[in-house]
């Protein structure tokens, strides 16, 4: 696990509480929104209303989960917690920015609270936590390397 | 990569902004009163944009506004939501106080901060009294004021329409149309009631009133079906036999849809004159503070008024899919438009009625008002006077001062011509039923109920002829269109 590992020299018994945290909060937007996708799409196809309620209802399960990752990734970041970047928190708050839009547009009745916004909206997010995702990888490997 | 994320944030919080401005407020409401309403580019904003008054009620002394040539004053208070009025053949009037049924399924996140919002503008809080009764009051020797008053019906599910005919009381609950043996003069029903016919109702049932009315023939009744959501965003499985009004026969309990693709229809009345069926209609929210016109009309046997694919005429409504273009085809435009979001519930036409000239050819509307704007339109009762059997002028305000700047100590909801010839008003936020009379005290030989059959009304022009063509043997297209979902 990797918070055996000495990583700036020195708080290295320190329990990592903030990582272990965020391993279980981050996964909720991950899935939430990726599935919010996958739902405004069938709705597309389908014209189906519950596909619908699907989407908004993941997109505020993502959002409330998400606001809480970011809040503890914040105060980690604030207090120097090895490994936590504002660069990382500026990708998680766009991230939300779009789903909390999101959700507004889901808010509307009918077609066009999916088609065509919603649905655009939905691959942004989605786009945006694979950036994220990736930058954070880059990030970690480079500590690692360097 | 960090400055452009920063970028990305402050964009799309700009953005957010734009999307919730409301656009110009100059925007003349009385362009959207009359045949032919000016109709602006349906918008979207992100957050509806939402004004609701505070109901704080009525203080000791205060009152309604109204012209000159009138006077306002209290016909009854300390009701539980007074909803409807109506006024039986021998002057006695029924005061139907509901509040809306509970445990509505809600589906998505909006709805549950919907919920809270509106739970604002209902007002009271605390302990509330008991309502979903039917009040009787009695103007004894005619001078204005409520002599006697007796509760005939009480715990009742939701009521809101009235009728009365031939030893019989009609009350439209909110899934059911129930009859009671009633004799005019008696302050009690005299028997359990029989149910007519049941109403698409529960669970979600979520526009409720159903209106009623007697029909000049005096062997149907007339109820109206509010539609289930905004525009169909609960699907069209939910929206069988709404956004429609009924045509129900009297003895027997069958019935047909009369008419349909009205939103949410009220205020259900027969022209005195003409005989032809009016009501006033709510229609759709978040289409902006200027859409859609809510409105007034005469209603077509068979006919289709356009909810939920379109809105005056062929104004295509893009919101509901799949998109429906013989149905858009086929709607038809209503007659006279009352402003958008003014949320008319009451309709009463006044000839007969001892109102002074300027009121004495018309209608009047009762408008509970606004909230998807962000400045208030309706609360208010308006006059809209008639000719031939048509709208003939722009609507005048003539009760007002339901609004104390952004609070409502009322709303005027359900509206009637008393046995005295003059205005009662139910407000069901202020708890009080208001009498507008003439100013000179004029009231009128001898009272005329609510509905007036056909023998009642002074020379109808279509009294005699072919009975109703309702019956035909194939129903209208529109009569099915609501329960077809490809």
């Amino acid at each position: 696990m990797a918070h055996a590992r000495p990583v700036d020299g020195y708080r290295r018994e320190r329990p990592r509480y903030a990582d272990m945290l965020l391993a279980t909060l981050t996964p909720f937007p991950v899935v939430c929104f990726t599935l919010a996708l996958l739902t405004d799409l069938a709705y597309w196809r389908t014209s189906y209303l519950m596909w619908q309620h699907f989407s908004a209802w993941l997109l505020l399960v993502g959002i409330v989960v998400g606001g809480c990752a970011l809040l503890v990734s914040i105060i980690a970041t604030l207090t120097h917690r090895p490994g936590h970047r504002w660069s990382h928190i500026g990708l998680g708050v766009l991230v939300l920015a779009l789903a909390f839009l999101n959700n507004l547009v889901h808010a509307r009745d009918g077609w066009t609270a999916v088609v065509p916004s919603g649905l655009v909206l939905s691959a942004l997010t989605v786009a945006a936590l694979i950036a994220s995702g990736l930058m954070r990888r880059a990030s970690a490997s480079s500590r690692w390397s360097s | 990569m960090s400055r452009t994320t920063y970028a990305a944030v402050g964009a799309i919080g700009l953005l957010a902004l734009a999307a919730c401005d409301d656009g110009p407020d100059d925007f003349d409401v009385s362009r959207q009163i009359g045949p032919d309403p000016v109709l602006p580019e349906p918008r979207q904003p992100l957050l509806a944009s939402i004004k609701l008054a505070e109901v704080v009620g009525w203080q000791e002394g205060q009152t309604p506004v109204v012209p000159e040539s009138l006077t306002v004053s209290a016909y009854a208070t300390d009701l539980a939501n007074p909803r409807t009025v109506h006024t039986l053949p021998n002057g006695d009037v029924l005061v139907v106080q509901s509040r809306g049924p509970s445990g509505k399924p809600l589906p998505r996140p909006k709805d549950y901060i919907r919920g809270w919002i509106m739970s604002l503008a209902k007002g009271g809080g605390g302990e509330q009294p008991e309502s979903n009764l039917v009040t009787l009051l009695r103007d004894t020797d005619r001078d204005g004021m409520v002599d006697e008053r007796s509760d005939l019906l009480t715990g009742l599910h939701s009521p809101f329409g009235v009728a009365w005919h031939d030893g019989t009381l009609y009350v439209a609950e909110a899934d059911e149309i129930v009859a009671y043996p009633y004799e005019l003069g008696a302050t009690e029903v005299g028997g359990e009631p029989q149910t007519i016919t049941p109403l698409p109702g529960g669970p979600i049932n979520h526009h409720w009133t159903k209106d009623l009315a007697l029909g000049p023939d005096a062997r149907h009744l007339y109820v109206s079906v509010g539609s289930n959501s905004n525009a169909a965003e609960r699907g069209m499985e939910a929206e069988k036999g709404r956004a429609a009004i009924w045509e129900v026969d009297r003895a027997t309990g069958a019935s047909r849809v009369y008419a349909s693709g009205l939103r949410n229809p009220n205020g259900l009345t027969f022209h005195p004159e003409t005989g032809t069926l009016w009501t006033v209609v709510n229609e759709r929210d978040e289409l902006g503070p200027n859409l859609v016109p809510d409105y007034m009309t005469s209603v077509q046997d068979g006919g289709f008024y356009g909810w939920p694919w379109s809105y005056y005429g062929d104004h295509v409504d893009v919101r509901v899919h799949p998109p429906r273009p013989e149905m858009v085809e086929q709607a038809i435009a209503p007659d006279y438009a009352l402003s958008s979001h003014v949320a008319p519930l009451g309709m009463a036409f006044t000839m007969g009625s001892a109102m002074p000239e300027a009121f004495a050819n018309g209608a009047f509307v009762g408008e509970h008002g606004s909230w998807n704007r962000t400045f208030f339109n309706g609360y208010k009762v308006v006059y809209i006077p008639f000719e031939n059997g048509m709208p003939a002028g722009m609507a005048e305000d003539v009760v007002t001062g339901f609004l104390d700047g952004d609070q409502a100590r009322g709303r005027p909801v359900g509206v009637a011509i008393d046995g005295t010839g003059a205005l009662l008003i139910a407000d069901d936020a202020g708890n009080t039923v208001w009498r507008v009379a003439a100013a000179d005290g004029s009231v009128t030989p001898e009272p005329i109920g609510s509905d007036r059959v056909a023998a009642e009304r002074a020379a109808p022009p279509d009294a005699v002829g072919p009975a109703p063509s309702g019956e035909a043997a194939t129903p209208p297209p529109t009569e099915i269109a609501p329960a077809v979902q490809e």
